[in-house]
């Protein structure tokens, strides 16, 4: 990566004369701010960045690198990076940056999965970061080689407010072993819901208290989205504004989620299975298919799990997945945006993004990142979760994204619970995501 | 300065530290709440007066009154086992055993209160689940049908309660057995001696003597479980849908999930009020129970 901006290898004639004919015209059109931004920083400034961040332990070291490599170009600015554990889901990391915030503890460098930044944005917590990415010749690289949704994903109004770290998808984990034993083939690229049910109910064996399960519902907001996305349909309308819930077409896929459980019963009770439980279950060997990214495949190789593989989420009408990325923004309360930026810099190198490959978290922004060996070596379809971002859909991500969250798994959970049908629970779904969405929008 | 004022002086210095304390930390926070609850109030926006809004929305919110029920059911039944079966493990291990067993016992029944919240959940989300779970393993081979102990709205409070007993019970135990040792032997063997049985004694000596320790173990276990959180919401988050949720929980979400700080506070004012309310009763009602040596 260059250690040094176009701007220190000019000479001080021409500095002078670019500075003067660009002062004017900053002046006339008010982007000062953005000339200051792009100004590299002394490498002998002293300063103190606070990150806000997530990530396993794995991801935590990567990133400790990063930092370090930082430290080296910029010896005096300490850099503290404070991990913010988020059990609930998304909504309870933004809401523990929003606590932070309300306190006056606002971080420097944020980083935010898609669920937080229309949070951030709206909250104007968010510096917008077109001026630095406009002045430095880095970011053309970066941006040559991170996917256009990826990218897009993280804007608002035409304004890029975070830079990719990684994202991740929904895919279908199988255990390779589990079919071979039952006998049942990989599915093909385009199987439908159909074959989905066919495939797990041949996986699905034993009874009582001892029964194996063709499949693991992952039962978390990210999770159930792309049985939405596959038939064609979302819990919020394309623009995040209102909720589709009255589409029959989600409808249609809450009573498929629900059947998974209750009419096939080639899922276990959802009950106990939220979050990262349902990899432990998939790793244990009790279901032999569940839903996920790329993230728990650490989590696998740590249990020296291996015998899985990965292919696209069956579909009903089309081809697709949900995605979301993660990204890297900068505090509007920041200090010192320019060292801030020079950090995020270091934070989404490719060095960086490789190391991220290779523990086995989420996928590294960088496409190039996702070629090298150690991440195409496992599992032998390593390559479905870069894939399938073609068709993928951004997860629905409102600024209040944890309210609709809350509100959507509360009455998914109620369905699943069969305290009440599917039309009853959607109804009041979207009852309660239609009020919410108003305020929202007034 | 007189000896006496000065006395005095001191007197206060020394009480000093624990009315600031309840300044800063209780008081403090009370007034503020209840002057929030007559705002709309975002934490990342200034507060803006609303009158009585709040409290006209507390009447048309269902889910406040589920959250309500949901807190009673569990505080009455959780205060009941926790101090039933807290009183009758005293009890047993307060009779004549080898220190090695008793000393075992009792560990045994503290030991979970040693535990955090966070492990005890996932241990017995583990052990609840319907399809994978130990306890319906073993019913499974009694010919009993699989419970959908946390997936159920019929089942998930009674789990919550479980699991609450099995946890906090052993404190109970460990207050009511530091009550019976204050207890004189003298009047057991005075009443052995004129004729009286266990239950008797039990009812003629233990309860009244023991009675301010049952009251003080009523009070903090009701004041705990109307303000329930932690064991719910690492247990099974308040679902399935509001199944489980407590007020707790409710006032949590509408403060720092909906960032509603306003209607927050307006529900916490009105768990305030019942709570003070539930306490003054007790006391009320304390009199004609509770014996005072």
């Amino acid at each position: 990566m260059p250690e040094h901006s176009a701007a220190t290898r000019l000479t001080r004639r021409n500095f002078l004369k670019i500075a003067g004919i660009g002062g004017t015209l900053a002046s006339a059109v008010g982007i000062r701010r953005a000339a200051a931004q792009a100004a590299t920083p002394n490498p002998s400034a002293k300063a103190s960045l606070t990150i806000f961040d997530f990530g396993d332990a794995n991801a935590q070291q990567v990133y400790k690198d990063a930092i370090a490599r930082f430290n080296k170009r910029y010896p005096n600015v300490i850099v503290r990076d404070d991990y913010s554990p988020f059990p609930n889901g998304w909504g309870q990391y933004i809401n523990n940056l929003k606590t932070r915030a309300a306190s006056g503890l606002v971080p420097d460098v944020i980083a935010i999965a898609i669920e937080g930044v229309r949070a951030t944005i709206t909250q104007n917590l968010i510096l917008p970061l077109d001026d630095f990415i406009a002045q430095d010749p880095t970011s053309k690289e970066y941006l040559k080689d991170v996917a256009a949704p990826l990218s897009d994903a993280l804007k608002f109004d035409g304004k890029t407010y975070y830079l990719t770290r990684e994202w991740n998808n929904m895919c279908i984990h199988y255990n390779t072993k589990a079919f071979e034993d039952a006998g049942v083939e990989r599915p093909k690229d385009d199987w439908t819901w159909d074959d989905f049910i066919a495939v797990a109910q041949k996986l699905t064996k034993g009874d009582a208290g001892n029964k194996n399960f063709g499949f693991g519902l992952p039962f978390f907001n990210f999770g159930l989205q792309p049985w939405f996305n596959t038939n064609g349909t979302s819990v919020l309308t394309p623009d995040w504004r209102k909720s589709n819930l009255d589409d029959p077409k989600a409808l249609e896929s809450v009573k498929f989620i629900h059947s998974l459980v209750h009419e096939h019963k080639v899922s276990p009770s959802v009950e106990g299975t939220g979050g990262n439980a349902i990899f432990a279950m998939f790793a244990g060997g009790k279901i032999a298919m569940t839903g996920g990214g790329h993230w728990p495949l650490g989590t696998y190789l740590a249990n020296n799990f291996k015998t899985m593989d990965v292919q696209y989420w069956p579909r009903k009408t089309v081809g697709s997945t949900v995605f979301g990325s993660g990204g890297w923004g900068i505090s509007r309360h920041c200090k010192n945006p320019e060292l801030a930026w020079e950090l995020i810099k270091d934070l989404t190198s490719l060095q960086t993004d490789e190391a991220i490959a290779a523990v086995g978290a989420a996928i590294p922004a960088r496409h190039s990142a996702t070629e090298t060996p150690a991440y195409k070596q496992w599992p032998a379809h390593a390559n479905v979760f870069y894939d399938s971002l073609q068709d993928a859909k951004p997860v629905p991500s409102p600024s209040n994204f944890a309210e609709v969250e809350s509100i959507f798994m509360r009455h998914i959970q109620e369905i699943m619970s069969n305290a009440v049908t599917p039309e009853q629970g959607v109804e009041q779904a979207h009852h309660e995501l239609t009020a919410a969405m108003a305020k929202l929008n007034t | 300065m007189k000896a006496g004022h000065r006395e005095a002086l001191w007197g206060f210095l020394f009480i000093l530290p624990t009315y600031l304390g309840f300044a800063i930390f209780i008081l403090g926070p009370v007034v503020a709440v209840a002057g929030m609850s007559f705002t709309k109030f975002d934490v990342l926006t200034g507060a803006e007066f609303t009158g009585l809004t709040n409290y006209y929305r507390l009447f048309s919110d269902e889910r406040l009154r589920n959250v309500y029920t949901n807190t009673f059911v569990f505080t009455i039944f959780a205060v009941f086992f926790n101090v039933s079966i807290g009183l009758a493990l005293a009890v047993l291990l307060n009779r004549r055993l080898p220190r090695l067993l008793r000393n075992f016992f009792r560990s045994v029944y503290f030991f979970p209160l040693l535990i955090a919240h966070t492990y005890v959940a996932v241990i017995w989300q583990f052990l609840y689940q319907r399809d994978t779970g130990v306890i319906n393993y073993y019913f499974s081979l009694l010919g009993i049908a699989p419970i959908s102990w946390l997936g159920s709205a019929a089942w998930v409070l009674p789990s919550v309660i479980i699991m609450d007993v099995w946890k906090n019970t052993g404190f109970a135990m460990i207050i009511f057995l530091a009550g019976l040792q204050n207890i004189p032997k003298d009047y057991y063997e005075a009443a052995r001696l004129d004729g009286a049985g266990a239950v008797q004694l039990f009812l003629r000596i233990t309860f009244p003597l023991l009675s301010p320790t049952i009251f003080f173990v009523l009070v903090i276990f009701m004041i705990g479980a109307i303000q329930v959180f932690d064991t719910i919401i690492v247990l099974t988050g308040g679902g399935p849908g509001d199944a489980s949720r407590s007020v707790v929980i409710y006032i949590y979400e509408q403060a720092f999930q909906n960032f509603d700080l306003g209607y927050a506070s307006t529900v916490a004012m009105t768990l305030f009020v019942i709570i003070l309310l539930f306490t003054l009763l007790q006391f009320w009602f304390s009199r004609r129970w509770v014996h005072y040596e």
